[in-house]
């Protein structure tokens, strides 16, 4: 080979080892917020007592779901100090800075803030929020904000690390022949990765979520809403209010409550597609639990891929949140009016003179009945069953036996009062 | 020399001397208490400060989450008698400093900034909050460690821990508090003239507790000294290398660009860019 071809080849092959897949490299404090955020102790107390916190733990906001968001992505008008309330406000609809990995789109929860606002939770918090406004959130906002389900957690939790170094290790051995460096592994290596693990959240995960309210029966006894025949707004009823408790006695509560997870959690029925943020009322049409999208609902991810067939109707009758299974006694239900009308109810209604006759006729015979003890036979025999089961002679045969062990008594009681 | 620093009965003699001192002698601020004079004028500001005092209940427990990960407050074994009255967190109002003074507070004692009497030298050291130690004098990390030289293993230790950003404080907890003839100047809350102080607010009326207080604040300053006071080179209140600090800490403390940007501040509403931080 002519040398000029062997240096020619030289060169092309040093630039294409320089040619690796990298990425740009992040800063993901390019404001120097860390200056001072970053220390430890920067805390207050505010005017209505509230323990405020301005310290951010450097270790754990890197590793947790906004790592790579500036904090001015978020807190976009912070520009002097010390800090105006009002500009550090959050809007979690708001497009940020840091790049959606696969397509280089800037990233934003904008669509699944829009399903969240037009859902049964709508009116819950998703911008103007500020460190300082969440004990009037509390006390005003009857709906969960975003932050409220959504703090800054770990991006793995601490569980799941064990098993996401295991397919770490394997894969940073697998892809690491092209992509090279920490900044490919740190921005889109674990962003990736994360998925060999499975989803962020199990159904156990979800159904926590929803029960921080919804096993709240003080907390669900004061939510409003609409009564579609009067337009007004009402107090829920009892059926809402132990949601969660009857959920519990279903087969899909007790599964996923045993993490058998081929049960259904709440959002599984009640917000199944898109971003699952659109809980509706079953009234609404677009409902998942709608009576005409139940059977879609019921049969969607193989779960009852049967309940959609037309002969299988009845299946989506059955009712997930039976009241009547319920034990009586819990504190909603002195209130509960409509149980009376429960088939429960109307059984015991039916079989209460039975009952009061049986019961009276048992006191009865407690009280005034005869006291001597004697075998009872039952009135329509039963002797094989007195022999096989019992293993006692049957009727005839014992009273033969104790008429002939009574024969021989009297007789010698006979001789004896006539030798006197 | 005995490698145990503790078990050598001189030093054990002065930490016990020290220990049950505060109950048999009394304090510097103790002494300025008892002998300071209360003005009308003065009498009129307390009262006017106690009626419109209102008590403050700390919510920590809200329902709705902070959306960073928060690290709980810190409690120390003994209290300062201040906080018999002043919330754990005590600077409230000034929005630009009042996160910054609370840090500071966590290993600063509070008469070390607001107990400065003219003409008094004090001298300070490290005062133990927590621990078995609580309330005893505490040596100086580096002291610690010169001690400890002959075990190659401790020594290994403390190398580790440098590299780790060793804190500056000799234990948690610890705060540097103002001595006076080595005796410290700050009062627990279970010293004998916290006791009657409190014994004394709690039977007293509006007027007594307005005299009550005006006693207590009058060796205080409202202010504490400025940053620089302990952040530059010259004449700075404290001799960081006898608290134990280690140069690049001393260099830490002496070229801090958040003194250096509070530094700009003329008037008390002022508002400056952030961006001038890390000019």
């Amino acid at each position: 080979m002519p040398l000029n071809r062997f240096l020619l080849l030289m060169i092309a092959l040093f630039i294409v080892s320089l040619q690796t897949v990298d990425a740009a490299q992040r800063h993901p404090d390019p404001d120097g917020c860390f200056s001072c955020h970053s220390l430890e102790g920067l805390d207050y107390i505010d005017k209505k007592g509230v323990l405020r916190s301005a310290s951010i733990n450097k270790q754990h906001y890197y590793s947790a779901l906004h790592g790579s968001v500036p904090c001015k992505d978020c807190h976009r008008q912070i520009r002097d100090y010390p800090h105006k309330v009002e500009n550090g406000e959050v809007n979690c609809g708001e497009s940020c800075h840091v790049e959606e990995p696969s397509e280089g789109e800037p990233y934003t929860h904008k669509a699944v803030v829009k399903e969240y606002k037009n859902s049964v939770h709508g009116d819950g918090w998703s911008k103007g929020l500020t460190g300082g406004n969440r004990l009037r959130e509390e006390k005003e906002a009857a709906d969960p904000s975003c932050r409220f389900c959504h703090p800054n957690e770990l991006y793995i939790s601490e569980a799941e690390l064990p098993k996401f170094k295991e397919s770490f290790d394997h894969l940073d051995s697998e892809c690491g022949s092209c992509h090279q460096g920490e900044i490919w592994l740190g921005q889109f290596g674990g962003h990736i990765l994360r998925r060999f693990i499975g989803s962020r959240w199990n159904k156990n995960d979800h159904n926590k979520m929803c029960n921080t309210c919804h096993a709240d029966h003080q907390r669900m006894a004061n939510v409003e809403q609409k009564n579609e025949k009067t337009g007004k707004k009402e107090k829920v009823g009892p059926r809402f209010i132990l949601a969660s408790d009857s959920y519990a006695t279903t087969l899909h509560g007790r599964l996923l409550e045993t993490n058998v997870m081929q049960g259904a959690s709440c959002i599984d029925c009640h917000a199944p597609k898109e971003f699952r943020h659109g809980v509706l009322r079953d009234e609404e049409k677009e409902a998942a639990t709608h009576t005409e999208n139940l059977a879609e609902t019921c049969a969607q991810s193989g779960c009852h891929g049967y309940a959609t067939h037309p002969l299988n109707y009845r299946f989506v009758k059955t009712d997930l949140h039976d009241i009547d299974m319920i034990p009586v006694i819990n504190d909603i239900a002195p209130r509960d009016q409509s149980r009376l009308e429960s088939g429960w109810v109307k059984a015991l209604i039916a079989l209460l003179p039975i009952i009061i006759i049986l019961g009276g006729g048992s006191l009865l015979w407690w009280l005034f009945g005869s006291k001597k003890k004697s075998i009872t036979f039952s009135v329509l025999g039963g002797d094989a069953f007195q022999e096989k089961m019992i293993g006692r002679k049957p009727k005839n045969k014992v009273k033969k036996k104790v008429a002939k062990k009574i024969k021989p008594v009297s007789s010698s009681s006979e001789k004896e009062a006539k030798d006197e | 020399m005995n490698n145990s620093y503790k078990s050598h009965p001189i030093v054990m003699i002065i930490c016990w001397l020290i220990l049950i001192s505060p109950a048999t002698a009394k304090t510097l601020y103790q002494e300025h208490v008892e002998q300071t004079e209360i003005s009308d004028k003065v009498l009129q500001k307390s009262l006017k400060q106690v009626k419109k005092h209102k008590e403050i209940d700390i919510i920590d427990d809200l329902s709705m989450p902070p959306f960073h990960k928060r690290v709980a407050l810190p409690t120390t074994k003994k209290q300062p008698f201040c906080m018999t009255c002043h919330l754990p967190l005590p600077h409230q109002k000034n929005e630009r400093s009042r996160t910054f003074m609370n840090m500071h507070s966590r290993y600063i004692a509070c008469e070390t900034c607001h107990f400065r009497p003219e003409k008094t030298t004090l001298d300070y050291r490290w005062l133990a909050y927590d621990g078995i130690e609580a309330g005893n004098t505490l040596a100086p990390r580096h002291a610690l460690e010169i001690i400890n030289e002959s075990s190659i293993q401790t020594e290994r230790k403390h190398k580790a821990q440098f590299k780790k950003r060793a804190p500056l404080a000799p234990q948690p907890g610890a705060r540097i508090s103002p001595f006076y003839n080595d005796m410290p100047i700050l009062l627990f809350k279970e010293n004998t003239f916290a006791q009657k102080i409190k014994t004394e607010w709690k039977n007293a009326d509006e007027n007594q507790r307005a005299k009550i207080k005006a006693k207590l604040h009058a060796p205080l300053k409202k202010k504490g000294p400025s940053c620089k006071k302990c952040h530059e080179k010259d004449n700075a209140m404290f001799d960081l290398e006898a608290l134990g600090a280690t140069p690049m800490q001393i260099k830490a403390i002496q070229n801090n660009i958040i003194v250096r940007f509070f530094d700009r501040f003329k008037k008390e509403d002022d508002r400056i860019r952030i961006n001038k931080l890390l000019q």
